[in-house]
């Protein structure tokens, strides 16, 4: 690249000097296309090909499981795109790793409480998906994985333990943030929910697209961007459409395996996993910015420049 | 190392990477065909080898499953014989099982689904009569066809002898009570069976051999076995001292994976061809994405 001077972009301390593959965004690429390869192979052949070479059932189960599958390739392929045109502006601009250390002020994003629940849903959502997996591919490779964990009945035994550690986690979560949200309100202090949907998400999703594509500048997120919200429901949403059917199958309920349940419990858990492994796992750690992980959930402490750049309204309101 | 540098030693690499994934990908196989060649001599459906008695057609021996398998027909059904050794990693007690799958819809993966069942046929000291045939649909634990409300359509005998566990078995073309979904309503017409088979322990099932269902077909023949001669489609191979004949492995399939497009049988990327079709959409999606950031660096530089 011929030296010039950067048109100035998010954390734009860059200097047309710097290096546009460093480490970092050789990191990025190589881990999201290795990511993003697998979750489209089983796109393809869990979803897609099924979809297209079988005819559609007009029944129930016929019908919602072609619309889950419809939902699942829209879904995972939009969040393909949209993290690939992230990646490339976000390397393009030779955004910066955030400093995090000593000497740098700090701002709190996170309680201890926050950093918890989120322990307890990685372990519970790993060991789940690990589990839930190994037995619906039991007869293939599933069934090595089901001989570590001690055979077929103690796998289902601790599919069933981490999802009612999970079911308590989701309770816990929504019914926290419900009273804390309502106690403000009676006591009249300032209440927010700042991970719901607001009007401005689909305007900022726009500007971004816009951004990306070079025709506008970035937009500037409140608390939490569009992503990070479409990330929050899709994962805490999710583990609700997947648990209720599962507690029905477990309870041999809406005609158990084979049936309505099963349906959504399966396909449910093949769009977690592939939402997690395309979208997640890039917005949060493996971005060019952030890669190779971003702890903030973990320290529960973000720079202040950090929260500047990415969260501006946050700092500064609206 | 200057900029440039790095990105002509990166697109060197990628463009590498890409043309090996893509020059060792291979197509995959067809199913292979057994063949049930018409019957010559007749079998005593006692779990023991009499001789002559499966002379008549050739003895494969299936590698993944490390069963040594014969098929046969009798104008009313099909005969078949199955043999396998005891192993100390999958085949050790009386939980033993060794068993064929069939199925008359393009399953590809292991044990059916709800809308494409299968049928299994298994043999295992573990049952009282030595052997029981379940409808599966994708379920971990298939169903007997008793459960389902159907009869058992299989006569089996199973002889385990030092270690050698011996099955043979006839199963009528003209079924009675059995499942709508059951192949052999079908099979008599001539249209091709897909058939897999299986070893392992029913008290630990994640200890097996089995292959899936886009391994092998089997058709009826009204011709008989002409001893070395072979109608499969594949690579086959005659010992004429043995009579053993081996069937190669086709390359889409390995000990524990299904190719499967059916989302509760089978799980893609377990064998060498769905490696490579990883490792060429991995290396496509990162090249594209090198380039487009790239592109993306370029235009934004505003030249002096």
């Amino acid at each position: 690249m011929k030296s010039g001077q950067v048109n100035s972009g998010p954390n734009s301390s860059v200097s047309p000097g710097d290096r546009l593959f460093t480490g970092r965004v050789i990191g990025s690429i190589v881990t999201f296309s290795l990511i993003s390869s697998i979750c489209l192979i089983w796109l393809v052949t869990l979803v897609i090909e099924p979809m297209v070479t079988t005819t559609v059932q007009f029944t129930a189960n016929g019908v919602i499981g072609f619309g889950f599958d419809l939902l699942i390739t829209i879904l995972i392929l939009i969040a393909l795109v949209h993290n690939s045109l992230d990646l490339m502006t976000t390397a393009a601009y030779r955004v910066k790793k955030p400093k995090m250390d000593k000497s740098v002020p700090k701002v709190k994003r996170f309680s201890l409480n926050e950093t918890f629940q989120h322990l307890t849903l990685i372990a519970s959502t790993g060991i789940s998906a690990l589990t839930g997996f190994t037995l619906m591919f039991y007869l293939s490779w599933g069934s090595s994985v089901a001989g570590y964990l001690g055979g077929l009945s103690q796998t289902l035994d601790i599919h069933y333990g981490s999802a009612i550690v999970m079911g308590v986690l989701v309770a816990y979560h929504f019914g926290y943030y419900s009273a804390k949200y309502l106690t403000n309100r009676l006591l009249k202090q300032p209440a927010r929910f700042d991970i719901n949907f607001h009007r401005k998400d689909i305007s900022d999703l726009f500007a971004s697209l816009k951004f990306y594509l070079g025709r506008g500048p970035k937009p500037k997120f409140g608390k939490y961007s569009y992503a990070q919200k479409f990330d929050y429901w899709g994962i805490y949403w999710g583990m609700v459409i997947l648990g209720l059917p599962g507690l029905l199958i477990w309870s041999g309920g809406l005609n158990a395996e084979g049936g309505l349940a099963f349906i959504f419990h399966v396909k449910e858990a093949l769009l977690a996993v592939l939402f997690l492994g395309v979208f997640h796992f890039y917005q949060v750690h493996f971005t060019p910015r952030q890669f190779p992980a971003d702890l903030t959930l973990f320290t529960g402490v973000v720079s202040e420049e950090e929260m500047a750049e990415d969260h501006p309204l946050e700092v500064v309101g609206p | 190392m200057s900029q440039k540098r790095r990105l002509i030693l990166l697109a060197a690499l990628l463009s590498g990477l890409l043309a090996v994934s893509l020059g060792a990908a291979q197509p995959v196989s067809a199913l292979t065909t057994i063949t049930a060649y018409k019957a010559q001599t007749p079998v005593s459906i006692d779990g023991v080898v009499s001789q002559g008695e499966w002379s008549d057609t050739p003895l494969i021996a299936e590698s993944t499953s490390g069963m040594n398998v014969a098929f046969k027909q009798n104008g009313t059904g099909l005969l078949f014989l199955l043999e396998w050794q005891q192993s100390s990693s999958y085949c050790y007690d009386k939980w033993c099982f060794g068993g064929i799958e069939i199925a008359n819809s393009s399953n590809y993966g292991e044990m059916g689904s709800a809308s494409t069942p299968t049928i299994m046929i298994l043999l295992s000291t573990a049952f009282q009569s030595g052997y029981d045939e379940f409808i599966s649909t994708g379920d971990t634990t298939p169903a007997s066809v008793e459960q389902s409300g159907y009869a058992t359509q299989s006569v089996c005998s199973l002889v385990v002898s030092n270690g050698t566990y011996t099955g043979e078995c006839y199963r009528p073309f003209h079924l009675t009570n059995a499942s709508a979904n059951d192949p052999f309503t079908a099979f008599a017409s001539g249209t091709p069976l897909e058939i897999a088979f299986a070893v392992g322990e029913f008290s630990s099932p994640g200890q097996h051999l089995a292959t899936d269902m886009a391994t092998y077909s089997l058709i009826l023949s009204n011709q008989t076995y002409s001893g070395a001669s072979s109608t499969t489609t594949t690579t086959q191979s005659s010992n004429p001292t043995t009579g053993v004949t081996t069937t190669s492995q086709p390359s889409n399939t390995n000990t524990q994976s299904g190719s499967g497009s059916d989302l509760l049988a089978g799980f893609p990327g377990l064998n060498l061809v769905t490696l490579y079709i990883f490792a060429g959409v991995a290396l496509a999606i990162g090249i594209l994405l090198g380039i487009g950031v790239a592109l993306r660096a370029r235009k934004l530089v505003v030249r002096k």
